[in-house]
């Protein structure tokens, strides 16, 4: 046999290796499940912040959205309090450690006005203080927030109340022409939740065990606010525009995404009918990238099959 | 034919003189040779080993490439998969110094650490000395891991290829100069991409890696040499969960990218003096970043270095020598970072993979600039059966830091630079107390400057300064039959400003990094080893370690980040022939792992976040492998064809590599390594 003849039959081998180790690798994929859309048990899907974005020491309305395979719940027995202290800086979790031990509550019920603290720019923001030399950085909108711990049975969830504070690392011409341009956030204004093709909100829609459906939540064009980001090297601003994006939940059936983003002021997803029939709780939660968060749901009924 | 598995059986040699040979290259010289076995011969240092190439490939699990089979030498624990990161002693990756030719390079092996970055035919040997006490190296706390190339041009054309990878390489003659030309390239992702499902391709980072080699050496005279070594090295690759959900896809990639001048001259004189210089000059890259639900935290490296190390040995009489040097290093990284403080994760960090980043937007870009002038000495002498190696390195280490302080307000950057000076004293000493027993020993201070990647003044500190670590071994070594050797190896690395995370809760601007970290390793290495006995030989070793670390004073010793308790390993060789039938079991403990006790919702994001419990308190399962080899050389005029097949993880173990958890982190599954894996390759020599 040649020298040519031994290296293509050996080759040939190599080939044949490899789709077993294909094989293989196939059986080692683990099962990650349940998928991050599916309501199996009581979750907080998200917390409602009116107004989403505040001064220090004034006040918004707290208020959880809990969703069970049954259907949206009142949280009465929720627990309200406020973090105290940023995370420490070389810990990745996003809240201090310590806010999430149990601590006593400020106020109590599915929704709760709360005067937010007043030194939140100096424990969560770009201000320094004496016990905080070094100031915390903003998330990429410019953000600075104040965690608020909110506590219900076995769940424990943090809403992040976007804080207006002093511009960090500006001049002062650069400062004031901030105050002057930049406008709190505000929620995204949610118009409908359709289901298409079956029916418009707010009617019954029916979808046949295993079919699919396109599910479509709409929102005001000017949901998604521009604003101005500061850079500090240069001292200039640029003009941002909110992007939004839609998290999709459902108590059964299946999502093609979890997460959506937004097209042209709304955002379509395609939900899978379970092969169960029963009624089916869909939520989309709208998140603009400010902090700001709005949601709707609407039911779906999986018919017997004929 | 030459059959190179035909020389397993021919490698016992007889105990040489404590203070002998030198070694025929600068590198071996150190560890001058004492016995063989199968994994290795053993140094005068304690706990050293040194392989050959020819034998190195052939041992099962290395897949015909002898720096692979280095990650399986006694002392080093179990890399974990995909990183071909070696844990010496329990000293993390970065505190081993890795050498090819004497220059520095980042990597042995691709990422994979399946593949090495150097063809088997261009490699001579290796020669691992934990916790080196040889003064000619500094930065190198964990220890000595070098490669000696070499050119072969007994055939012009090598051509090699496995389900891993391709080679080629090609010697030839130019005038006096002889001359190699290499090259690799990974071969998986294009064989088995389309075969996976999407999921699988996202678990299993397929390598994307090529290698290239240039090799010449050009005599000089009778006992002058030239030798000119290039290498360039690349490695991508990328790990993901959820990736069917762009938005929601998580995971972590890494890239790496070297390349490599160097250029010898040795001269042995005839009087018995040796004189060696080394210029080398490099080039390298490197990339990691994490992402997860659309954030992304990373963190970028360019850096270029150049060094120049000579020395002279000089006999001084028939039982003593003088071993003079100098070495200079100078190194330049520009670094770029952007996303949360804590990710990319470094030692000690409490970070679960697939964790979201975080939602900060820090940013810094910032360079560190680093000369190392050294001098070093040794004077080794016996006196009779003792044979003492006493070294001094004395150490000038400068270094400048772009930034001093995150980019202040309409200030010119202002950065910051330090003169540290070490003086680091190294001995080793052997005592011969029978004519077939020998105790080992050796200390020695080393000192590690602060890496680049700490000195942001953002993310780290820029004033970090190098820390120190004290080593020492003792060794009993026993011949006890002509086939038959015994060691028996105890160390204790005491480790002391060590970069830690600063404990306070709101530390000042640039200080987010503190020097207060201290650790120690300790640990056992048993090696019994037979060899020469009908065509056999055998090895079993075995390193009890415990590697700690204390991140402030007052807190509690925790587990290193790499700290592998038990590691055992089992192997075999028979060469019946022109056949090679070999076998390595492997049994370590997992590393440590920091469990998550539950997690809490981000309404501001919709993800959730882990809560972590105890500290490293838990471990991936215990590692289990055996893999299986089966050689066999055909010859025929003017070449010979190996053809080889290995079988992997034939006990169809699910040995975990990793934990993954689903999004709200209640569900946690291990991520499993290779599966039971047969590699058929070939080797041909034109």
């Amino acid at each position: 046999m040649t020298s040519s003849l031994r290296l293509i039959s050996l080759l040939a081998c190599a080939r044949l290796a490899c789709a077993l180790l294909s094989c293989t690798l196939l059986a080692c994929a683990p099962d990650l499940s349940p998928p991050a859309t599916l309501v199996d048990h009581p979750r907080v899907l998200a917390v409602l912040a009116e107004p989403p974005e505040a001064r220090p020491g004034d006040r918004a309305v707290f208020r959880v959205l809990l969703a069970t395979p049954t259907g949206e719940e009142s949280a009465s027995s929720t627990a309200w309090s406020f973090c105290a202290q940023p995370p420490p800086l070389g810990s990745n979790a996003p809240v201090d450690p310590a806010c999430a031990q149990d601590q006593p509550p400020i106020a109590t019920g599915a929704a709760a006005s709360l005067a937010l603290p007043s030194n939140g720019c100096s424990r969560f923001g770009p201000v320094a203080a004496s016990d905080h030399p070094r100031a915390q950085d903003a998330d990429p909108t410019g953000g600075y927030f104040q965690p608020v711990r909110v506590s219900l049975a076995d769940q424990l969830a943090f809403a992040f109340e976007r804080l207006r504070c002093p511009l960090a690392q500006a001049s002062l011409a650069a400062s004031q022409e901030f105050e002057r341009r930049y406008t709190s956030n505000t929620n995204p204004r949610l118009l409908s939740l359709d289901a298409a093709p079956t029916a418009p909100a707010g009617e019954p829609s029916t979808v046949p065990a295993g079919t699919s459906v396109t599910l479509t939540v709409r929102w005001t064009p000017d949901s998604a606010e521009a604003f101005p980001l500061f850079d500090p090297p240069t001292q200039t601003f640029t003009d941002v525009t909110e992007e939004l994006t839609t998290s999709w939940y459902a108590s059964a059936g299946a999502f093609d995404a979890a997460l959506t983003a937004d097209s042209g002021a709304q955002s379509s997803n395609r939900w899978t009918a379970p092969a169960a029939p029963g009624t089916v709780y869909v939520w989309a939660v709208v998140r603009d990238s400010r902090g700001g968060t709005a949601s709707l749901s609407r039911t779906l009924t999986v018919p017997e099959p004929p | 034919m030459k059959v190179r598995a035909g020389a397993l059986a021919l490698l016992v040699s007889g105990a040489v003189s404590a203070a002998g040979d030198p070694g025929a290259t600068e590198d071996l010289s150190g560890v001058p040779m004492q016995s063989a076995t199968v994994a290795g011969d053993r140094g005068q240092s304690a706990g050293a080993t040194h392989l050959e190439a020819a034998r190195a490939s052939e041992q099962a699990g290395a897949h015909n490439d002898a720096l692979v089979a280095a990650q399986a030498l006694p002392g080093i624990a179990r890399p974990p998969l995909g990183s071909g990161a070696l844990i010496l002693w329990g000293a993390a990756p970065r505190e081993t110094l890795l050498l090819v030719d004497g220059m520095p390079v980042p990597a042995l092996t691709h990422a994979n650490g399946a593949s090495a970055v150097l063809p088997d035919d261009l490699v001579s040997g290796l020669t691992l000395a934990p916790a080196s006490p040889d003064p000619r190296y500094g930065r190198s706390p964990g220890g000595v891991l070098s490669v000696d190339t070499h050119l072969d041009a007994a055939h012009a054309l090598r051509l090699a290829m496995s389900p891993l990878d391709a080679q080629a390489s090609a010697h030839t003659t130019l005038g006096p100069a002889q001359v190699a030309l290499a090259g690799r390239r990974s071969l998986l992702e294009y064989l088995l991409t389309p075969a996976l499902s999407s999921t699988a391709r996202e678990l299993f980072p397929l390598p994307h890696s090529w290698d290239a080699q240039l090799l010449a050496s050009l005599p000089l005279g009778a006992h002058e040499t030239l030798a000119l070594t290039i290498l360039a090295s690349s490695d991508a690759q990328r790990r993901t969960l959820d990736a069917s959900d762009s938005a929601l896809s998580r995971g972590d990639s890494r890239t790496l990218r070297f390349g490599r001048v160097g250029l010898r001259y040795t001269n042995l004189h005839d009087d018995g003096r040796e004189t060696r210089v080394l210029v080398h000059a490099g080039d390298d890259f490197s990339g990691t970043s994490v992402f997860a639900g659309g954030a992304t935290s990373a963190q970028r490296s360019w850096s270029q270095s150049a060094g120049l190390r000579a020395s002279q040995r000089s006999p001084l009489g028939s039982s003593l020598s003088l071993t003079l040097g100098a070495e200079l290093l100078a190194a330049r990284a520009h670094l770029q970072r952007n996303g949360a403080l804590t990710t990319p994760s470094r030692e000690g960090d409490l970070f679960a993979f697939g964790q979201t980043p975080g939602a900060s937007a820090a940013s810094d870009d910032w360079t560190v600039a680093e000369v190392d002038a050294a001098l070093f000495a040794s004077l080794p002498f016996t006196l009779g059966a003792l044979a003492l190696d006493p070294g001094l390195r004395l150490v000038a280490h400068a270094s400048d830091t772009s930034l001093l302080a995150p980019h202040p307000l309409a200030t010119a950057d202002v950065g910051s630079s330090q003169l540290e000076w070490f003086a680091e004293p190294r001995l080793s000493a052997s005592w011969r107390l029978a004519p077939r027993a020998r105790l080992l020993g050796s200390a020695g201070l080393q000192h590690q400057p602060a890496d680049p990647a700490d000195r942001s003044a953002l993310f780290g500190a820029p004033t970090l300064t190098s820390s120190t670590t004290w080593n020492t071994a003792l060794g009993l070594h026993l011949r006890a039959h002509d086939h038959l050797a015994l060691e028996a190896t105890a160390y204790l690395r005491a480790l002391s400003d060590l970069a830690t995370r600063s404990a306070s809760a709101a530390p000042a601007p640039a200080q987010l990094l503190t020097q207060d970290g201290t650790g120690r390793a300790f640990g056992l290495q048993l090696v019994a080893s037979l060899a020469g006995v009908a065509d056999w030989t055998a090895e079993l070793t075995a390193l009890l370690s415990r590697s700690e670390r204390v991140d402030h004073p007052g807190a509690g010793a925790r587990p290193f980040d790499f700290d592998a308790p038990v590691s055992v390993q089992a192997q075999a060789s028979w060469v019946p022939g022109p056949w090679t039938l070999g076998a390595r079991l492997r049994v370590s403990s997992g590393y440590p792992r920091t469990e998550v006790i539950g997690a809490t919702f981000d309404s501001r994001t919709g993800a959730y976040d882990p809560l972590f419990g105890a500290h490293n308190g838990e471990r991936l399962p215990v590692f289990v492998d055996l893999s299986l080899r089966a050689a066999r050389t055909l010859a025929w005029s003017g070449g010979k064809l190996s053809i080889f097949l290995e079988a992997q993880n034939v006990l169809g173990r699910p040995n975990a590599d990793e934990f993954a958890y689903n999004r709200d982190w209640s569900q946690r599954v291990a991520l499993s390594g290779l599966p039971p894996l047969a590699l058929l390759g070939l080797e041909a020599f034109l």
